[in-house]
């Protein structure tokens, strides 16, 4: 959808405000009471979903042109969603959508990030986002001796997504999920060096195009494969293939899930024991992609009309996505079932949470601002006196892991299949 | 004009080049906001020459002294949620106050908090509840408390409890317009906080009056706001999800919606209520607005709403909220309603724990005001205000009711049935605050229009009845920009106009405060003379 079918919203935004604030009634705690990491850093209001809204329009209007200042604005923001649970919480406005097509729109006219190049030209070139070539996309996992499904044929392919597959460091969570499965009795395989990017972050970026592609080509290299599950650890990726491919009408036929929805339910059918015990306190950082941004794609084609002279409503009527069905219950079950395992929560969880930092290409083209997010969430998760942060997204993983070394603290950050395996 | 670069740097010179911008796409940010329409048929107002963010008192002054030296014009705003934060006629230094963000001081003992600008209600709330007080609404959640206890309108829907307007702020700190700063109250003889009068000038009435400069008039650095107590958790608790997040009323509260045969028993039992002092907030909101609030979309409300079932219900009825300190004050509350609602043949409205929980939020934060006037059409106009006795209101209220419905019959505004709005004030006198609400469309010029005129043909009439001119002379509306009421309304209100603007020039003798939702500086003579 062109951003001009987004002017509906971007004129009626009243410039409240709520969208750099969790949502009132979420809130416990002054220090933990904004929502918008974008505002928090750069302080002018165009730094917040109400101020890209203006940004939008006015662009429109031909008010004002691209500019480096215009960019810097429209992409020192995440995309992740905390904005659009507020303003949706008040409205029936589409914030986030907006930003996205605003992005799609720079991108277009041909105004990119130049920090975000070396990943986009990787993507080009390498089907990754990693910037390493695609023929060592399969390298993590050397020596598990895991089936290839492009040439046996398997129930469940383990998607390791980009940031698994070229960041060494967090190597350990991929092989040990792996592992994890196949002692579960799980017939599960990879596609090793086959494996292509899902094209979300791209999208995310404003590079619309780049999704069409890649779903195309995971559609057809699962279904050539059989396979009858896709899971992956990756949070981005697990929203581009079940909402963001649904959003550009490419749902794919095969069942995908997190990897914390299939340990839930590996669990629940008792393929999966923790019976070790893992002493420990920590607190769980709900990765946007898998909570609010996470939500089913809610699919309409439909008009505003007006009743009662001026109300506006949609026919059909619409349902909007405010953030309420994400994946947030799961992680928190799988924490709560490891043995001598205490969950602490932090004042902003669930649909309000604190990003981590990475997201919408802040960590590739404004990397010290991904730290500050990072910092002020990694800072909310000491106040709970919990001894470590688990998360269930390598990227946030990624993010945290640096802001750590840049802090003075005895926590740690944890992937939540880490502790799991403590726990087997 | 844009600021010469001399200008320019001199300002950077004072917060940092981080803190300054001129930037045009930034500047639109700052132009930008939900009524604009009415005045410049556009949400956009001519924009600003440049935005500056102080983040002191220091830089404050420093930023209005240097203004004064180069005939800048500026104007000060916290959240900027109106157009009379960022619009004026032509650009000027717009400061932004946001990271002027502190809670000083929460005096529990002497029940008031010493706070800055830009420290919002729900902040406030938060804080004073860890310390069983709470602080006046305000206008919503995210505006500053002090920007309405000292500089615009200063409403609040739990007011008749908490206070509201001039009756807020104590201790003030005050960047004069041309740089000077004043401190009001005991503040002034360095006293502390604890009062807005003396020892120490107290200059409330110049400071703010019935509803404030509205920027025209420097900028207010700190503040210090009353304190009430609090009988609820030092935390709410919140269940739900979005967009119906649902708070359990405390056990030390009741939510009732209360309903009335007719409009006269309505104020008659509106009248009792304030008298007998028995209510943490009491107001009328109209069926729709009940019904904006307890739903998380349009197209839920629409479908309540067709029903039919709020309007023949609800259509004279009264939200009230109680609270108490003891078993014992709530059971005299209760017994006193009980007394009230026998006098003027009202009943309890039976209404499910998210509506109650819908009214007890809006009472205790200004929450949901967003969902109530924004979302069902995209914007919304307050005229014809008055802070009068209740008869003179009914009245007021019959002949606005009427105005109103002949624009929303006619679906130029949202066609809603919603009376006036009605909110009990602290004095517990048989007064009250109330307001009309247009509901209009801001992407149709035809529904603009029509909003703006029935702010027009309201706005007369309550000229020619004379309802409760000084109130209505003040920040809201369509005719509040410009000061075009003041020439209206002062002739008959002993020349008032003719002070402001003696005032107005007084403080301000550069005219560098940007004042066109105060008065205009220039002497114009009172049209009646
Ligand atoms: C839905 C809705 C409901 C509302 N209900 C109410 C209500 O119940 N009660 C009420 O009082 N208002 C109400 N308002 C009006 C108005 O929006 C608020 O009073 C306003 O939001 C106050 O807070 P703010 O932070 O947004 O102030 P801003 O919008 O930033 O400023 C308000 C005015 O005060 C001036 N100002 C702000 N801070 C300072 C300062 N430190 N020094 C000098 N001047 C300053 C600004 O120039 C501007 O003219 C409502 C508005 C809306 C949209
Ligand atoms: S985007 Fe939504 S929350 Fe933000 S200012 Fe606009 S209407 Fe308010
Ligand atoms: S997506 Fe995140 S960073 Fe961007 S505007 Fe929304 S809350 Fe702020």
């Amino acid at each position: 959808m062109p951003l001009q079918d987004f002017k509906i919203y971007m004129e009626r935004c009243s410039r409240c405000s709520y969208c750099k604030w969790v949502p009132h009634m979420k809130m416990t705690e002054r220090k933990f009471a904004t929502i918008c990491p974008s505002i928090a850093q750069y302080e002018f209001h165009g730094w917040s979903a109400g101020g890209r809204m203006v940004a939008g329009l006015s662009l429109l209007r031909g008010r004002i042109d691209y500019s480096d200042t215009l960019l810097d604005m429209i992409y020192q923001c995440q995309m992740d969603g905390g904005c659009d649970v507020s303003c949706k919480n008040q409205t029936d406005l589409e914030p986030l959508e907006t930003m996205l097509e605003l992005r799609a729109k720079c991108v277009r006219d041909g105004h990119v990030i130049r920090g975000h190049m070396p990943a986009i030209q990787s993507l080009r070139r390498e089907d990754n986002m990693m910037q390493s070539p695609k023929a060592e996309r399969g390298k993590w996992a050397e020596g598990l001796d895991v089936k290839d499904i492009t040439k046996d044929r398997v129930q469940v392919l383990y998607h390791a997504g980009c940031r698994l597959s070229f960041d060494k460091e967090l190597w350990n969570i991929a092989r040990g999920t792996v592992s994890l499965l196949r002692d579960a009795g799980v017939d599960i395989g990879i596609m090793g060096k086959e494996e292509v990017c899902c094209g979300g972050r791209a999208y995310e970026w404003g590079y619309q195009e780049e999704l069409a592609r890649y779903a195309g080509r995971n559609a057809k290299a699962w279904e050539a494969s059989g396979v009858k599950m896709v899971v992956t650890s990756c949070p981005h990726c697990y929203q581009t293939f079940n909402v963001l491919y649904d959003k550009i009408g490419m749902r794919v036929n095969v069942q995908v899930l997190h990897i914390t929805q299939f340990l839930d339910f590996l669990i629940k059918e008792n393929k999966l024991q923790l019976i070790k015990e893992v002493p420990m306190e920590v607190t769980y950082h709900d990765p946007c992609h898998l909570g609010r941004l996470a939500e089913p794609w809610i699919r309409w084609n439909g008009v505003e009309k007006k009743v009662m002279g001026q109300l506006i409503v949609q026919d059909p009527p619409k349902e909007f996505r405010r953030g309420a069905n994400g994946v947030y219950d799961l992680p928190r079950d799988l924490l709560k079932s490891i043995p001598g395992l205490k969950l602490v929560e932090m004042p902003r969880i669930r649909e309000y949470a604190w990003c981590c930092g990475a997201g919408g290409g802040v960590k590739e083209a404004y990397p010290e601002f991904a730290l500050r997010t990072g910092l002020e969430r990694m800072k909310e998760a000491e106040t709970t006196g919990a001894e470590a942060t688990v998360s269930a997204c390598p990227w946030c993983q990624r993010n945290l892991l640096d802001v750590v070394k840049t802090m003075d603290t005895r926590m740690k950050v944890y992937d939540i299949v880490e502790l799991v395996q403590q726990a087997l | 004009m844009a600021l010469t670069k001399e200008a320019y740097r001199a300002l950077e010179d004072i917060v940092g080049a981080r803190y300054l911008t001129e930037e045009a796409a930034v500047l639109e940010g700052y132009c930008f906001v939900w009524g604009n329409e009415m005045f410049f048929g556009d949400r956009f107002s001519p924009r600003p020459h440049a935005v500056i963010l102080p983040g002191s008192t220091e830089e404050v002054q420093a930023i209005v002294k240097l203004c004064n030296r180069y005939a800048i014009e500026y104007k000060a705003h916290a959240s900027g949620f109106c157009s009379a934060a960022l619009a004026g006629p032509k650009g000027f230094l717009s400061i932004e106050l946001r990271r002027m963000n502190r809670i000083l001081e929460i005096d529990e003992k002497n029940m008031f908090a010493v706070i800055e600008p830009c420290v919002t209600a729900g902040e406030l709330l938060l804080e004073a509840m860890k310390k069983g007080l709470r602080s006046y609404s305000g206008s919503s959640p995210t505006s500053s408390i002090v920007a309405s206890a000292t500089s615009y309108i200063g409403l609040s829907s739990s007011q008749i409890s908490a206070g509201y307007g001039g009756r807020n702020p104590l201790g003030v700190e005050w960047v004069l317009p041309d740089g000077e700063i004043l401190r009001l109250g005991s503040l002034g003889t360095g006293a502390g906080w604890f009062t807005g009068d003396g020892p120490g000038p107290s200059l409330r009435g110049i400071m703010r009056g019935h509803t404030g400069p509205s920027g025209g008039l420097g900028v207010i650095t700190k503040a210090a706001v009353k304190l009430v107590p609090w009988y609820g958790p030092a935390k709410m608790e919140t269940k739900g999800k979005p967009p119906s997040y649902t708070v359990d009323v405390p056990e030390n509260f009741r939510v009732f919606t209360l309903i009335f045969p007719s409009r006269e028993k309505l104020y008659e039992a509106f009248g009792l209520i304030n008298e007998e002092a028995i209510a943490f907030a009491c107001s009328r909101r109209g069926p729709f607005t009940m019904v904006a609030g307890m739903t998380g979309s349009n197209k839920e409300a629409w479908e309540i709403w067709k029903e039919g079932y709020f309007q023949k219900k609800c259509a004279n009825s009264l939200a009230l909220i109680m609270d108490a300190s003891s078993r014992r004050e709530m059971d005299y509350k209760e017994k006193v309603l009980e007394k009230i609602l026998e006098r003027t043949e009202g009943e309890m409205f039976p209404e499910n724990a998210h509506g109650q929980s819908a009214r007890f939020v809006h009472a205790l934060t200004g929450q949901g005001g967003v969902k109530g006037v924004f979302r069902a059409t995209g914007s919304f106009s307050t005229g014809a205000n008055a802070d009068e006795a209740l008869v003179a209101m009914l009245k007021a209220n019959e002949m606005g009711y009427e105005v109103k419905q002949t624009f929303g019959k006619r679906g130029v505004v949202l066609d809603d049935d919603d009376p006036t709005w009605l909110t009990a004030t602290e004095e517990n006198t048989s007064g009250a605050h109330q307001e009309f609400a247009v509901r209009y469309d801001p992407l149709d010029p035809q529904s603009i229009k029509g909003a703006a005129e029935i702010e027009a043909i309201l706005g007369k009439l309550w000229l020619e009845k004379n309802i409760d001119i000084a109130s209505f002379a003040g920040a809201f509306g369509l005719l509040a920009y410009g000061g075009k009421i003041h020439e209206m309304a002062g002739p008959k209100c002993l020349d008032y106009h003719i002070w402001m603007r003696k005032i107005k020039n007084a403080f301000d003798p550069n005219c560098v405060s940007e004042s066109s939702y105060y008065i205009k500086p220039e002497e114009e003579t009172s049209p009646q003379k």
